[in-house]
């Protein structure tokens, strides 16, 4: 039956649905098949309700996009043909001997590719403290970040904290200083005072052996005598005397 | 051999590949034009589609003409990328499916610059908003079809495509054919048999 839906849809025909249009058997069944019939209004109506759909026209659009489609298509294809076309470039002989020099120098005697001299400080403290070198390798990679200004303010707090703090333990700390400097003077001190202790006893014991040298036994004496000038000294010899020849010139 | 009607034109767009839109494949084009908006509107449901899947269509035929041997009709070849066209394209804009049904409703008004009925008859202004009023609801159940059952009911009953001539188009067999057709109409009919009624089609 579907297959003679399409034409009898298009089809005028003097029947409700189309059946006179149909071969005489399919016509037969029809006729004694209320279920085949019914089967059969039921497709030849939506036939009919889908051919009623006009046959639209394409707007004018289309050919515009067309056109740009294909010449664009067109000037692509040409392109890509002109690309194709193009003769292979040789290399040249030079890159040859470059890539050579390259392969058969050593890398350490590249003198276009010293390391810095830092490079050598920092292996050598990486070696003598790996764990430090590692540190110190992983807290350079990392990016500077800009404090915010709260933390500025709380910093700034916090300085001022310590610095009374700080104060107070300088304080602490000179005291502290004060009673070791005491604790290793008393020693020096006792011995002293026992040197002189000792000193003192000698003297009372042995006061000869002191008395030799002793300051208290020296008397001076002065004597006033007028004299004139006939009896005055040279004064040359009285210079001499007093400065021990110096400057008198005494004989 | 089977005689293929646009043989010529295919042999001289083949021949003459430089001519670009020009010459023989701008015959082709004049000839296929209507035919493939038609497959494309009646699948993707909107003008706006129709006119991208359209324009596709004609840029593949032209890329890829110079290598048909002939191995089917032209025609069943066209119609095979305008139906794939289209699908494609109703896959990608799915959602735009409830913005073009507002459009062609807005068909009964004239406002839409798309439908130009080629059949157009003249009839009381009340007939014809009556028409344009079911014409778009059987539009609409078209389109709330499957793809591959829109495609057969399209090239069947629009474009009066034989069951070889579809076999062909789609690449299916001739019992595909039947079978996805049968099911097609049994579709219709829980989609169309209401507005029918309404409309008292016979």
């Amino acid at each position: 039956m579907l297959l003679h839906v399409a034409q009898v849809a298009r089809q005028d025909d003097d029947g409700v649905d189309g059946r006179s249009l149909l071969p005489g058997s399919l016509r037969t069944r029809l006729s004694t098949d209320e279920t085949a019939l019914a089967e059969w209004r039921g497709l030849v109506r939506q036939a009919r309700a889908l051919t009623c759909l006009g046959r639209l026209s394409a707007p004018e659009d289309l050919d515009g996009r067309v056109v740009a489609a294909l010449q664009a298509g067109y000037r692509e294809e040409r392109a890509a043909a002109a690309v194709r076309s193009l003769p292979g470039v040789d290399v040249p002989v030079e890159l040859t001997a470059r890539v050579r020099r390259l392969a058969e120098r050593p890398f350490s005697e590249d003198p276009e590719r010293r390391a810095p001299r830092v490079l050598d400080l920092l292996v050598e403290e990486a070696i003598a403290d790996h764990p430090e070198g590692v540190t110190r390798g992983i807290l350079g990679g990392l990016t500077r970040r800009v404090a915010s200004s709260s933390v500025e303010g709380g910093l700034q707090a916090s300085w001022t904290r310590d610095r009374k703090s700080g104060d107070r333990k300088l304080g602490q700390r000179s005291s502290l200083q004060g009673a070791r400097r005491l604790s290793r003077l008393m020693p020096a001190a006792v011995v002293m005072a026992l040197v002189g202790l000792g000193w003192s006893v000698y003297r009372s014991v042995h006061p000869a052996a002191y008395a030799a040298g002793n300051a208290a036994d020296h008397r001076w004496s002065f004597e006033i005598r007028e004299v004139d000038a006939a009896s005055a000294p040279d004064l040359a010899f009285l210079l001499d005397s007093f400065t021990g020849g110096a400057l008198g010139g005494a004989k | 051999m089977r005689t293929d009607p646009d043989r010529d034109l295919v042999t001289a767009c083949q021949e003459e590949p430089c001519a670009g839109f020009e010459g023989a494949f701008r015959q082709l084009y004049e000839q296929y034009r209507d035919r493939v908006y038609n497959v494309c509107y009646r699948i993707t449901g909107n003008g706006t589609d129709a006119l991208d899947a359209s324009q596709e269509t004609f840029g593949i035929l032209f890329r890829k003409i110079g290598g048909f041997r002939f191995e089917s009709k032209f025609s069943s070849w066209v119609y095979r990328i305008a139906v794939n066209a289209s699908i494609d394209l109703k896959r990608r804009s799915s959602a735009r499916s409830s913005a073009s049904l507002e459009a062609l409703q807005r068909t009964a008004s004239g406002e839409n610059r798309g439908l130009e009925f080629l059949d157009e008859r003249t009839e009381a202004p009340p007939a014809a908003a009556s028409r344009h009023e079911l014409e778009a609801e059987i539009q609409s159940a078209i389109t709330r079809l499957s793809p591959k059952m829109r495609a057969i009911t399209v090239l069947r009953y629009i474009e009066s495509l034989s069951y070889e001539e579809i076999s062909e188009a789609l690449a299916i067999s001739l019992g595909t054919v039947k079978s996805r057709l049968s099911r097609a109409h049994a579709a219709l009919d829980r989609e169309l048999t209401p507005v029918l009624d309404q409309h008292y089609l016979r």
